[in-house]
């Protein structure tokens, strides 16, 4: 067992957003990565930052794991407003030597650095209110009309499935090998760049060799019980949306047309 | 040698998977000893023996290895895992190396051996474990039976001479030849003077490797003694959802035979008790 959870990590609060159906909430975080782009105010991006933060509130997920879902992209951030807070041309506001920092600048890396939170957020709700079974479900089902294209929608769905649930298996697998390591006197973080690579030879290399081990147990596990590539299967869970689901669609839709008419209408 | 004082370990605190893995443990270990520490699945064992190296670090309490706290910044973990060898469960899962030779020095070049030392402690725990050294250190650790690589990856801790040798479930998975070899193995250690210290749900194997038991349930400990002691108290082992060994409980039934009964560790002593009744008999 790992000592603290893994971020986004499925918490199984039962709360509302969890009883929603998963083809909805892997829609809706599609819908809502295209609506990002086209957020063209201020109180647009507020407006979908309050409606994110209500959503984290109903789902009842740990409030530090969500702040810390920022964490891993704490980088790219800091990266992006640096570079469009510097090199974009415009009106300067300041200037120091040949540093300047103009408005449209200013103006953008706040956008976008907006729609990096909002996306890391509605993704964190998506992968703590739902299970990985029920996003591989939820995946094969918005992909199965793809199967009267000669798609093989079901076999992929299978191997998302698959991956999916391996995660944090191989994460503890991960951690199992490296605790072996060390205890052997292994060390990860010390030297170069070059001794740091090397020295993750012994963690990568057992890692990889049970992983293929697993994947091969797998494989004539599921063909002992029947399993035949590209043949037709059945679900033994059938999914009907229900009120809840339809009330949340109007409200998140109307929550993002009005974040996209401020600016423009309103 | 080695001592926990107070300590607490909790997975996942302020989170719904909260699990109490540890309450407040007190031990000590004692060069020489020879100590299992039992319990169901889920018990903590294996949580246990991950703090005596420090690769987990308790919530609350201290562990000393030579009074020492090894949780302290000051303490060197190249001396840690010097002392306190932990062979994980299925060890052989983390081979990676081209050769035997290789995998099995892989701890002493670690902890900066030279490559004559690191040559020599392989070859070393190698006879130990029970390998001609010269015919195996130039193969693919790859290519041996299961309970071979067993063997191969204990060496590859017993290689590093470390004071006390922590076995997590040495016998996992194995079948009965390989489970009696690398018991014979580790009493190898034991008779040179290594304090061994094995984590099993196997009460047989318990019975015949340690001089001392620890058995834990819920994460704490609920009994420290002798074998002897520990199998009088149906009650623990029941909670703690182990079983009676074969030895203990043929001694149960010949008492009402023999009073004189003594208390044997295998069917081997078991036998010969017999054989010299019979002897005295005639």
């Amino acid at each position: 067992m790992k000592k603290g959870s893994i971020l986004g990590q499925y918490q199984p609060t039962n709360s509302l957003v969890h009883q929603l159906d998963s083809r909805l909430k892997i829609t809706l975080i599609f819908y809502i990565v295209i609506i990002l782009f086209f957020v063209r105010d201020f109180n647009g991006y507020l407006i979908l930052l309050l409606f994110a933060f209500i959503l984290v509130l109903l789902s009842r997920v740990s409030l530090i794991s969500s702040f810390s879902a920022f964490r891993p992209i704490l980088f790219l951030l800091l990266f992006t407003i640096f570079f469009q807070m510097f090199f974009t041309p415009g009106e300067v506001v300041f200037k120091l030597y040949f540093i300047k920092i103009s408005k449209e600048g200013l103006t953008l890396s706040l956008y976008i650095a907006l729609r990096l939170i909002l996306l890391s957020t509605f993704t964190f709700i998506l992968t703590s209110t739902t299970s990985t079974v029920e996003i591989a479900e939820g995946f094969q089902m918005l992909i199965s009309p793809l199967k009267f294209l000669k798609f093989p929608s079901d076999d992929i769905a299978l191997m998302i499935s698959i991956s999916l649930q391996f995660v944090p298996i191989l994460f503890e697998e991960a951690d199992r090998i490296m605790k072996a390591q060390v205890s052997r006197g292994a060390e990860f973080n010390k030297g170069n760049p070059i001794r740091r690579a090397r020295s993750f030879l012994p963690l990568l290399l057992p890692l990889l060799l049970s992983s293929f081990d697993r994947a091969d147990q797998l494989a004539n596990a599921m063909e002992a019980r029947g399993f035949v590539v590209g043949a037709k299967r059945t679900s033994y869970k059938e999914r009907r949306f229900r009120k809840l689901d339809y009330y949340f669609t109007f409200i998140f839709i109307s929550v993002s047309i009005v974040a996209l008419s401020v600016g423009r209408f309103i | 040698m080695l001592e926990l004082q107070n300590v607490s370990l909790t997975y996942d605190p302020s989170t719904k998977f909260k699990k109490e893995a540890l309450v407040d443990i007190n031990l000590k270990i004692q060069k020489g000893e020879a100590i299992s520490i039992v319990g169901h699945v889920g018990s903590g064992k294996s949580s246990l023996v991950q703090l005596f190296n420090g690769l987990i670090k308790p919530d609350s309490g201290f562990v000393f290895l030579n009074g020492k706290d090894i949780n302290k910044r000051e303490f060197n973990s190249k001396e840690i895992v010097k002392t306190v060898g932990v062979v994980f469960q299925y060890p052989e899962e983390q081979f990676f190396a081209e050769t035997v030779l290789e995998e099995v020095s892989f701890g002493p070049r670690n902890l900066g051996f030279s490559e004559g030392e690191a040559r020599r402690d392989a070859y070393e725990s190698l006879e130990i474990m029970g390998f001609n050294a010269d015919e195996v250190i130039s193969r693919s650790p790859f290519e041996f039976s299961g309970g071979e690589k067993r063997r191969i990856a204990i060496a590859s801790i017993i290689s590093m001479k470390p004071e006390i040798l922590v076995l997590d479930e040495p016998t996992a998975g194995m079948d009965f030849q390989g489970t009696k070899n690398i018991l014979s193995h580790i009493n190898n250690e034991l008779q040179i003077g290594t304090t061994v210290v094995i984590v099993t749900h196997n009460m047989d194997e318990a019975l015949l490797i340690s001089n001392r038991i620890v058995a834990l349930t819920d994460g704490k400990i609920v009994f420290d003694g002798t074998p002897e002691e520990f199998f009088k108290k149906k009650e623990i082992i029941l909670s703690a959802g182990l079983d009676v060994p074969f030895a203990v409980s043929f001694r149960e039934k010949a008492l009402r035979c023999f009073d004189d009964f003594p208390f044997c560790r295998n069917s081997e002593e078991i036998l010969n008790f017999v054989l010299e009744k019979k002897v005295e008999k005639r």
